[in-house]
């Protein structure tokens, strides 16, 4: 059931629409993640932009509640998917299964797996072999599945939201570049401060039940990023998103000297559409009808942080992709 | 008329005319901008032209400086007015200023190109709801910058700092033309003191030369006056005042100083006309004359013998006057003529003869004064406008003796100098080998002879030009003896009239040309100083030996 408070057409779905539900969105969300508000408009900003996000953090931040809110808020089909290492790739895709009819006719049926579903937690995503994590690019990229010489199409929106454990990374196989590029947001779950540890606390400890509100459903959550994909983005602001990109490239003409002594190799053209997709949503969710500089800036560290890739003398230099980004960001002009 | 209602509600047209405002702003602003550096750079470059035109003599030092200062303020106000930019850039700008997130770009650039976007027109209709309410001058201010503001007053004080700093004071940064013009204003005094003093002196038988010469002297001044600072004017209207001032004296065909000193040779043959001799050597008219007129008195008691002498000594004395003054010579062969016939009123002849050269030479004395006195104000104003340094001797006197020139009492004797402020100095020194004599005298060339002989004459003289002292040594820098055949030591001189390389970078003159220039300044020297009267003599014969043909 729909709670939106804001009624509208499917077909005349306006900014100030688009505004208003993912404010109601971003309500709902926060009735059960406490704090985490950036990665809360992070996650929502690429589920709007129709994007993968990468969540990163020590285990208990409430990534998976943050998933599963989501998606019980976006009312859509969520499926969790614990990989592991004995985690197969049909354990995602699905196989083909015998199945005797009542007839007793026996045929192959193809049984999908989680993976056919609207929104997919896949939980600690670097623990499970490159073979299986493989089995979700297809999926991640071209939104299909091929079983048996059989390409099943994911139903829309699809959403994958991966989580991963910074700190027990032994027996773990990270992410290979290619996955690590099909997401459009990569982030950073940090610790809750200490009033939000008391009000987990207060929350969690109880008996008391509660439900996720209903905000949208999915062909409303397609509608507005089918609107924030109509959003103008002026040549300027274009270019200053290409150049972004272009500098975090150590033989760019105007990379900096960090750059060409940190970067092993910088972010792909991937990087430029989900700069410009994110500001759009951002964009909308600040009110504006255009992308701006400063919606580019925003969403920079989010957008690039797992497409940037460091070499050895930045790990001995304690050197975060952060650090490489931020300075890439305040060195490029922005005419 | 609904179409042209809708036409100007048209949020494309709203926006581009909007902007076209902001532009229209922005050109007014940079026209401002610039011209405001148009008035600090025209004022740096215009205190450059004002402290040039200090140093030259350029009429019209501030008219030009001001019109290029004006010319340089319009032409950056133009060029500021023309600099157009894109509507894009604009844009930009009036997003950065009014922090409007691109609003106005994002806009601009839907409005210019066919826009396929559904939200365009409410992005164009938002920008343009946003730019209502927005004075141009929010984004596109009159206002200077801190930095802007001090440069353009330093301009300003900078183009009038030339004006107003008083140059003549700062010796080290004295312009050229006030040090030229400081030049010239003393000289024209020391010419007016010249003049003064020619009309001071008391000889009345040069009395209209001498008037003549003073006004010629303080026209010359009155002329410097006016051409303060323009050296070369000065200078050529110098040389004019020179040459009048050379024929203002009796031109005879010779020196009449020259001339009277051969009168006074030849009638020191004559014991009765020895009297006579000593006066004129003493430069006495009245006490010649004198003597001439006791001697006429005494004719006719004299005996054929004593007449027929003094008939001789009046006819040496016509013909050695008649090179020079033809008139002063038949003057003096009829009084030849009456003394040998005993007729003694017939000797005031001899008497006017010696008036007429008496007032000759004292005249070109005076000329000659006169012409010294210009050329060295001409020389001081040249080498003032040359080097930049004032005449530190503008209110020197004039009659002070800086030159010296040794003679020496056995040989022969070295020219001496003029007793004139640039003090001529004419050396002649020649030694066995031939060398040359140079006169240092500014302007002047030097001057080679060549004697060639067993003996030596010491020739040194010093040259002062407004105080800068220097010695002229002969061109071996030994002193060397020439012989006189006058003087008492044995020896012979023998003269080539055959031109040597000069020593030292000298020029090459015939002596012949040179000869009676320095004969006449060395006796003017004789007679100007206290030299007893066989020194005198022992002058002239020297000079006499070296004429050509002898």
């Amino acid at each position: 059931m729909l709670i939106a408070d804001t009624p509208f057409t499917p077909e005349e779905m306006t900014p100030e629409q688009f505004r208003s539900l993912a404010g109601q969105i971003e309500a709902a969300i926060g009735q059960f993640i406490v704090g985490q508000r950036d990665i809360v408009r992070g996650v929502l900003t690429a589920v709007l932009a129709g994007g993968h996000v990468l969540l990163e953090g020590a285990p208990g931040l409430g990534k998976t509640m943050l998933v599963r809110t989501i998606g019980e808020a976006l009312q859509l089909a969520f499926a969790r998917i614990q990989f592991t290492p004995d985690l197969m790739p049909s354990d995602i895709t699905g196989t083909t299964l015998i199945i005797e009819d009542a007839t007793g006719h026996k045929t192959f049926q193809f049984q999908p797996g989680p993976i056919f579903a609207n929104l997919i937690l896949a939980d600690e995503i670097n623990r499970a072999t490159p073979k299986t994590q493989a089995a979700l690019l297809e999926a991640m990229q071209e939104r299909r599945v091929t079983v048996a010489h059989s390409s099943y199409t994911l139903p829309e929106p699809f959403l994958v939201l991966a989580t991963q454990n910074p700190i027990e990374m032994e027996g773990t196989y990270p992410l290979p570049e290619a996955q690590l590029d099909r997401f459009l947001f990569k982030l950073v779950v940090p610790y809750p401060r200490l009033d939000d540890l008391m009000e987990i606390a207060a929350r969690t400890t109880t008996s008391r039940v509660h439900t996720v509100p209903r905000v949208v459903d999915g062909p409303t959550v397609l509608q507005m990023t089918n609107l924030a994909r109509d959003l103008p983005v002026a040549t300027p602001v274009l270019r200053y998103a290409a150049h972004l990109i272009q500098n975090t490239h150590a033989d760019a003409p105007d990379s900096s000297p960090n750059v060409r002594r940190f970067v092993r190799y910088g972010s792909s053209p991937r990087g430029v559409q989900a700069l410009i997709l994110a500001a759009k949503i951002r964009a909308l969710l600040e009110g504006r009808l255009n992308v701006a500089f400063a919606d580019i800036r925003a969403v920079a560290l989010p957008a690039l942080r797992h497409r940037v890739l460091l070499n050895f003398e930045a790990d001995a230099e304690g050197m975060t992709p952060d650090q490489i980004i931020e300075a890439i960001v305040a060195a490029t002009p922005e005419v | 008329m609904i179409g042209r209602i809708a036409s100007r509600n048209d949020p494309r047209r709203q926006l581009r005319a909007q902007v076209a405002d902001f532009a229209l702003a922005r050109r007014r602003t940079e026209a401002i901008r610039r011209a405001v550096w148009g008035v600090a750079i025209g004022g740096a470059l215009a205190a450059l032209v004002g402290v040039a035109i200090q140093f030259t003599t350029l009429n019209g030092g501030p008219a030009i400086a001001g019109t290029l200062g004006v010319v340089l303020v319009i032409a950056a106000a133009i060029i500021g007015w023309l600099d157009r930019v894109p509507e894009t850039r604009v844009a930009l700008e009036v997003d950065r200023h009014l922090g409007l997130n691109e609003r106005v770009t994002t806009a601009v650039e839907m409005a210019t190109a066919p826009s396929e976007h559904p939200l365009a027109e409410r992005q164009i209709a938002d920008a343009v709801a946003h730019l209502v309410t927005v004075r141009r001058g929010a984004v596109y201010p009159i206002r200077l910058s801190g930095r802007l503001q001090i440069l353009a007053v330093l301009g300003i004080v900078l183009a009038v700092l030339p004006w107003i700093v008083p140059w003549s004071t700062v010796p080290a940064l004295r312009p050229r033309t006030s040090i030229a013009a400081a030049a010239s204003r003393a000289e024209a005094a020391r010419l007016d003191q010249a003049a003064k003093r020619l009309e001071q002196q008391n000889t009345p038988e040069d009395q209209a030369t001498r008037s003549a010469l003073a006004a010629q002297l303080r026209q010359a001044a009155d002329q410097l006056r006016r051409d303060s600072g323009n050296a070369q004017q000065a200078t050529s209207d110098l040389q004019r005042a020179e040459q009048i001032a050379a024929s203002t004296a009796p031109q005879t065909g010779e020196d009449a100083s020259l001339t009277l000193a051969r009168i006074s040779d030849a009638l020191n043959n004559s014991s009765t006309t020895k009297p006579i001799t000593q006066a004129l050597d003493q430069q006495n008219l009245a006490q010649a004359l004198a003597a001439l007129n006791q001697t006429a008195n005494q004719l006719g008691s004299m005996s054929p013998a004593q007449r027929n002498d003094l008939a001789q000594a009046l006819q040496a004395a016509s013909n050695a006057a008649r090179g020079s003054d033809t008139s002063a010579a038949q003057q003096l062969q009829q009084a030849a003529q009456a003394a040998q016939n005993g007729n003694a009123a017939g000797l005031q002849q001899a008497a006017q003869a010696l008036q007429q050269l008496t007032n000759a030479s004292q005249a070109q004395r005076d000329a000659s004064q006169a012409q010294s006195e210009m050329q060295a104000s001409s020389e001081a104003i040249a080498q003032a406008a040359q080097s930049g340094s004032a005449s530190p001797n503008a209110s020197s006197d004039p009659t002070a003796a800086n030159a010296q020139a040794s003679s020496s009492s056995q040989a022969g004797s070295g020219a001496q100098s003029s007793s004139d402020q640039t003090n001529q100095s004419a050396a002649a020194s020649s030694d066995q080998s031939g060398g040359t004599g140079q006169s240092a005298n500014g302007g002047q060339q030097a001057q080679t002879g060549s004697a060639n002989g067993q003996g030596s004459g010491i020739g040194t003289g010093s040259a002062n030009h407004l105080g800068a002292a220097h010695d002229v040594p002969n061109a071996s820098g030994q002193e060397v003896y020439v012989p006189s055949n006058q003087s008492g030591a044995p020896g012979s001189i023998s003269q080539s009239n055959q031109l040597q390389a000069p020593v030292g970078g000298g020029s090459q003159v015939d002596y012949r040309n040179v000869l009676p220039e320095y004969q006449k300044q060395a006796l003017q020297a004789v007679q100007n100083n206290s030299v007893p009267s066989d020194l005198k003599q022992v002058v002239r014969g020297y000079f006499d030996s070296l004429a050509p043909g002898k």
